[in-house]
């Protein structure tokens, strides 16, 4: 049965203050539910991982609601924040982070020390993990023997050690090459679709919108849904630079067409030669 | 958890070696001030210590030798003597001054020995004479080599003028000497007749001491009597008292180096692992987990530094003590015990910063890349 695991209302956070302010997240509001995978995307700086670490636990809103497994995690102090961590949230990271000196199976049993029973309850479904992610024989290794790939399935697993219900991957593809970009994409998919698991991307990588159920642009802080039919790809009339249509702000009628362009400037060097600049029909 | 401190620990083992052998080095000077220490004021009382009369008498109203001056006059020797119990009564005349021997002067406790005196006269003798005669000297061994004098050498205490005829063991520490002189030059240097200034009491068999001593006190008139035990307790003292502020400053001085590499070495530690304890916080770990392994993170510091201390002292002191006999040092398990004490004491320091640090650790480090 889909439920709702995760629900965001009108999340705000700043920094700062005076000239010295900036709004890094802005009335962003939300629902994740169980066996979605959501992809968030938008450009360097519009508020990604703050918004991420919101939702995981980490970071405090400066206002808004965060509903977490119906518990409101916005309103928690940080000392009962590590616990909620622990036991509903899955962090996966583009640099991996995991523990140097300890081995493979090791970094994945880290958070089950964190649960009852500890890593002697959890070595079970370790040994389930590490055999469905295909890192049996290097189990025992230690981070810095691994592949790239090998480092990510690892982190997936420790993500996945403790059952939690949310899993948040910030560019969990970003440090892979192609092949291993898409192996873990794979794995995520498998475990929103299989395990019933939310899982929120953040992803610069446009490869994984093939297998989000939805995908969220966040730009200055600002969250919006992007469907598919908005979504289309022209060129700047004056530099040719590739430009998102659905995202464009730059914009300029000529005639009965509207065209958009990458920067102001390339705008106005169109107005000043437009018959030069003006694409074909 | 602990499994990844101490596999951290063993990964950065040569920068922890080195932090604990760094402490390491401040609890040595330590355990070696407070030995020095120990032994000096062991030395001060030696010549009580060898001598062991069963009763010390003194002039009315001093308690004790070390700095001290007593003169009692020669007649109530006779009357010390008569008391019941005593066996024997070997008077001393003894001043505090100073010898030249070499290129300096030494403080030293000049002990004037009467012609029958032998009871009270050097325990160890190295070479030459064991007892002086008029004119002569007997001076520590140790002098031998740290002063560079020799048998038949002439010295001086105040103007008068000695041969070196003897060499004597165990009487030397840098705070203080015994030098043996015959009981009349002692009284011509300090220009006294008729006085001497303690005497040796040796009780008769079954005599009790601490009752001998009191009937000596009321049979003779204005006379301290005071049994060996006694008489060693307050001299050791005083040695002590004259000491323990020089000590303790010392010993201050040792801990807060002690804590200061105790803390920069566990702050490395912290700041090399920024990025992992911020890995687990992400993950869940709580800050009271973290603090817990910067203590026992800081204990297995202290505790390889005390291993080391202990290891380094029972190898330095006797390799000290032969390369340098000026150098008294005594190890007693009350050092080693304060060691081990101050030991725990920059353990628990020594996770403060740390422990400041952990907490100002941001769990978004782990986001960064």
């Amino acid at each position: 049965m889909v439920s709702t695991i995760l629900s965001a209302s009108h999340l705000h956070k700043e920094y700062g203050s005076g000239n010295t302010r900036v709004v890094a997240v802005d009335d962003v509001s939300m629902e994740i539910a169980t066996g979605e995978l959501v992809l968030i995307m938008g450009p360097s700086g519009s508020g990604k991982t703050t918004l991420l670490s919101m939702l995981g636990g980490i970071l405090t809103p400066s206002s808004g609601r965060i509903l977490l497994a119906g518990l409101d995690i916005s309103s928690m102090n940080e000392a009962q924040l590590p616990a909620i961590r622990a036991a509903k949230v899955g962090f996966i990271f583009q640099a991996f982070n995991l523990l140097d000196a300890l081995s493979a199976r090791d970094n994945i049993l880290l958070p089950a020390h964190l649960m009852p029973g500890g890593i002697k309850a959890a070595a079970p479904r370790a040994d389930d993990l590490i055999r469905r992610l295909g890192i049996e024989k290097r189990q025992h290794a230690l981070p810095g023997t691994l592949s790239g790939g090998e480092k990510q399935r690892v982190a997936i697993a420790r993500a996945l050690i403790n059952q939690p219900p949310l899993i948040l991957a910030d560019e969990p593809t970003g440090n892979l090459d192609s092949q291993s970009g898409l192996e873990v994409m794979m794995v995520l998919r498998d475990i929103a679709r299989d395990e019933g698991r939310a899982v929120i991307l953040v992803t610069h990588d446009p490869r994984v919108e093939a297998i989000a159920d939805r995908i969220l642009w966040l730009e200055d802080g600002v969250l919006r849904d992007r469907r598919e039919e908005q979504h289309q790809w022209l060129n700047c009339p004056v530099c040719r630079m590739k430009i998102d249509t659905w995202n464009a702000k730059i914009r300029h009628r000529a005639g009965q067409r509207e065209l958009v362009f990458c920067t102001e400037q390339c705008k106005q060097k169109f107005i000043q030669q437009p018959e030069r600049y003006m694409p074909a029909e | 958890m602990y499994k990844w401190l101490w596999q951290t620990l063993w990964q950065q083992k040569t920068g922890v070696l080195s932090g604990a052998g760094s402490v390491a080095v401040a609890l040595v000077l330590v355990v070696i001030m407070d030995a020095s220490f120990v032994g000096e004021s062991r030395q001060t009382i030696a010549y009580i210590e060898k001598m062991r009369a069963d009763v010390w008498v003194m002039q009315h109203g001093v308690s004790n030798m070390h700095m001290a001056s007593s003169y009692v006059w020669d007649w109530k020797l006779t009357k010390v003597r008569q008391v019941a119990g005593v066996k024997r009564a070997t008077p001393i005349l003894y001043m505090n001054s100073v010898f030249a021997a070499g290129k300096r002067n030494w403080f030293s406790y000049v002990i004037g020995l009467p012609e029958d005196g032998q009871r009270a006269g050097p325990w160890a003798v190295s070479s030459g004479k064991a007892f002086p005669a008029r004119g002569e000297i007997l001076l520590p061994q140790v002098l031998e080599k740290a002063a560079g004098i020799k048998l038949g050498d002439m010295t001086r205490i105040g103007d008068h003028s000695f041969r070196i005829v003897g060499f004597t063991r165990d009487t030397f520490s840098m705070s203080n000497s015994i030098a043996f002189v015959s009981f009349d030059d002692l009284q011509d240097l300090i220009a006294v007749s008729g006085s001497l200034s303690y005497i040796l009491v040796d009780a008769e068999e079954g005599v009790d001491a601490k009752a001998l001593a009191t009937r000596i006190e009321s049979e003779v008139d204005k006379v301290t009597a005071i049994t060996h035990e006694q008489f060693l307790a307050n001299d050791y003292q005083i040695g002590l008292l004259m000491g323990a502020e020089v000590l303790s400053i010392m010993t201050l001085i040792g801990i807060i180096l002690a804590v200061l590499i105790a803390v920069f070495t566990a702050y490395l530690q912290v700041d090399r692992c920024r990025r992992e304890l911020a890995i687990l916080k992400t993950v869940g770990f709580p800050n009271r987990t973290l603090y817990g392994m910067m203590l026992l993170q800081s204990m297995i510091i202290s505790l390889l530094a005390l291993i080391f201390t202990l290891v380094s002292v029972f190898i330095l002191t006797p390799l000290l003590t032969a390369l340098v006999p000026m150098i008294n040092l005594v190890l007693t398990e009350a050092i080693l015990l304060r060691v081990s004490y101050i030991a725990l004491l920059v353990s628990l320091l020594a996770v403060i910063p740390p422990a400041w640090m952990v907490a100002r650790v941001d769990p978004l480090t782990a986001f960064k890349v």
